[in-house]
């Protein structure tokens, strides 16, 4: 075979000209089917939260991206926003004395994707106490509050999603609801009132 | 001993080989097949073509819809569309349900809203016997004193209301939250009157207008041309076309986004 292959130099060259053709196509075939088994990387789980509660300074937190707003309070803290793939929705994060005593995030990727609220419960366990319905959400929100964790998440039990999460200094339930918690708890009939 | 001219065949055969496994990895096949077969191309009596992923837009003309088989619309909307329509409702409901879904079958809005139930006011577990949608009971409940007009409103309204609740990026939700927040025309936020003020709620929150607003952007992206009479209480509707000379179009291409072309 060789030495037909030496007789005919032009058939040589075509056949090692196929063969790094065939080659390239296998290599654009097995990345294109690779990408297609494995997820995107926009729906793994994301990076919820930007800053570690108690630890993260100010500094830090100014240099983060998609910064929207900062305020200053007199007490010594300051709340800044950044904007979220929600445009009426922003992520928060609230300083006192130059620490993260709170951090909400509204957890959406940018091609829609929200964490199940199975996987969180998975993670953090049974609540110690859920409220059902939110002011910002509506009544068909459930809160999950892990209080003396120091984690609350909203979650949307009709579509299984996770809408915003909270992380904050531990503290008792009672604590949580009349601080961070205002916004928890909602009274409505389920449906309009046409 | 492989022949030159057996070569040729191999090698042949192994680039073809290539061919075909990058095209089948890149979802091209499926492409090529759609268009060789002219998937796109839409049969009356055969819904679903429009909703094949490429061929949106590809609308037949709009025809008034056909008289339900062995005059049966209850029986033709639960078939067809996946609807159960309440007996306790006026038979012409049934009928108005029918010609409603088959003039948008070729929108995703059907499949969005197969399995809910339309019942009649007074079947509703609430005592105040209103009208709306229930989420628990998969239902919405309505009067049964509604013109066609007013039906063909109203029925795509409230189940709009399990659109709004299915996840993202299905419901685009937040993408609505977005638009309901910033898009404003002569001042008013929302796309009808009703959404920007939920006026028959006592004290409408912002995520009650919002849910109205999602209701009804879907409600007049399916009845274009039609004044905005959501409430039918005077002073929360405008009196106009909502999407009318390109007026929220921010609206206008998520509910698009949402249902496909119509």
């Amino acid at each position: 075979m060789l030495e037909q292959l030496k007789q005919n130099k032009q058939f040589f060259i075509l056949l090692v000209v196929a063969f790094v053709m065939a080659l390239v196509l296998l290599g654009i075939a097995l990345v294109s089917l690779f990408s297609k088994q494995n997820p995107p990387s926009s729906q793994m789980p994301p990076p919820y939260h930007k800053t570690v509660i108690g630890t993260t300074k100010e500094d830090a937190i100014e240099a983060l991206p998609k910064k929207k707003n900062v305020q200053t309070f007199s007490d010594n803290s300051k709340q800044y926003s950044f904007t979220t793939r929600n445009l009426a929705r922003d992520d928060v994060i609230i300083t006192k004395d130059n620490t993260v005593i709170f951090e909400k995030t509204i957890t959406v990727t940018e091609s829609l994707v929200h964490p199940k609220i199975s996987e969180l419960l998975k993670q953090y366990g049974a609540p110690e106490k859920t409220v059902l319905g939110s002011k910002t959400y509506g009544s068909r929100v459930i809160v999950y509050i892990y209080a003396t964790m120091g984690v609350v998440f909203v979650g949307k039990p009709s579509s299984g999603e996770v809408l915003e999460l909270q992380q904050f200094i531990p503290m008792s339930v009672d604590e949580y609801l009349s601080s961070w918690g205002k916004d928890a708890g909602y009274e409505d009939p389920g449906h309009e009132k046409l | 001993m492989i022949h030159n001219n057996s070569w040729h065949k191999v090698l042949f055969i192994i680039v073809l080989g290539m061919f075909i496994s990058f095209f089948i990895a890149s979802g091209s096949v499926e492409k090529v097949f759609a268009v060789l077969s002219n998937k796109c191309i839409t049969k009356v009596g055969e819904p679903s073509e429009a909703k094949t992923p490429g061929c949106e837009g590809s609308q037949p003309p709009k025809t008034p819809a056909p008289a339900c088989p062995n005059n049966n619309c209850p029986k033709a909307v639960l078939d067809e569309f996946g609807i159960t329509i309440s007996a306790n409702l006026p038979s012409e409901y049934s009928r108005y349900a029918w010609e409603k879904l088959w003039n948008v079958r070729y929108t995703n809005f059907d499949d969005l809203v197969r399995g809910t139930f339309v019942k009649a006011v007074f079947e509703d577990p609430d005592p105040e016997n209103r009208e709306g949608s229930h989420r628990k009971e998969n239902a919405i409940y309505l009067r049964s004193i509604y013109p066609q007009s007013f039906f063909d409103i109203i029925f795509v309204h409230e189940l709009s209301h399990f659109i709004n609740d299915l996840p993202d990026p299905t419901s685009r939700r937040t993408d609505h939250d977005g638009v309901f927040k910033n898009e404003l025309e002569d001042g008013h936020r929302g796309v009808t009157g009703y959404g920007e003020l939920a006026c028959t709620y006592e004290n409408p929150t912002d995520n009650e207008k919002r849910e109205e607003d999602y209701a009804d952007m879907l409600a007049y992206y399916l009845n274009p041309g039609v004044i905005d009479q959501t409430s039918g209480i005077e002073g929360c509707n405008r009196g106009v076309v909502p999407y009318a000379n390109g007026k929220y179009p921010n609206h206008f291409k998520l509910a698009q986004d949402i249902l496909g072309a119509y």
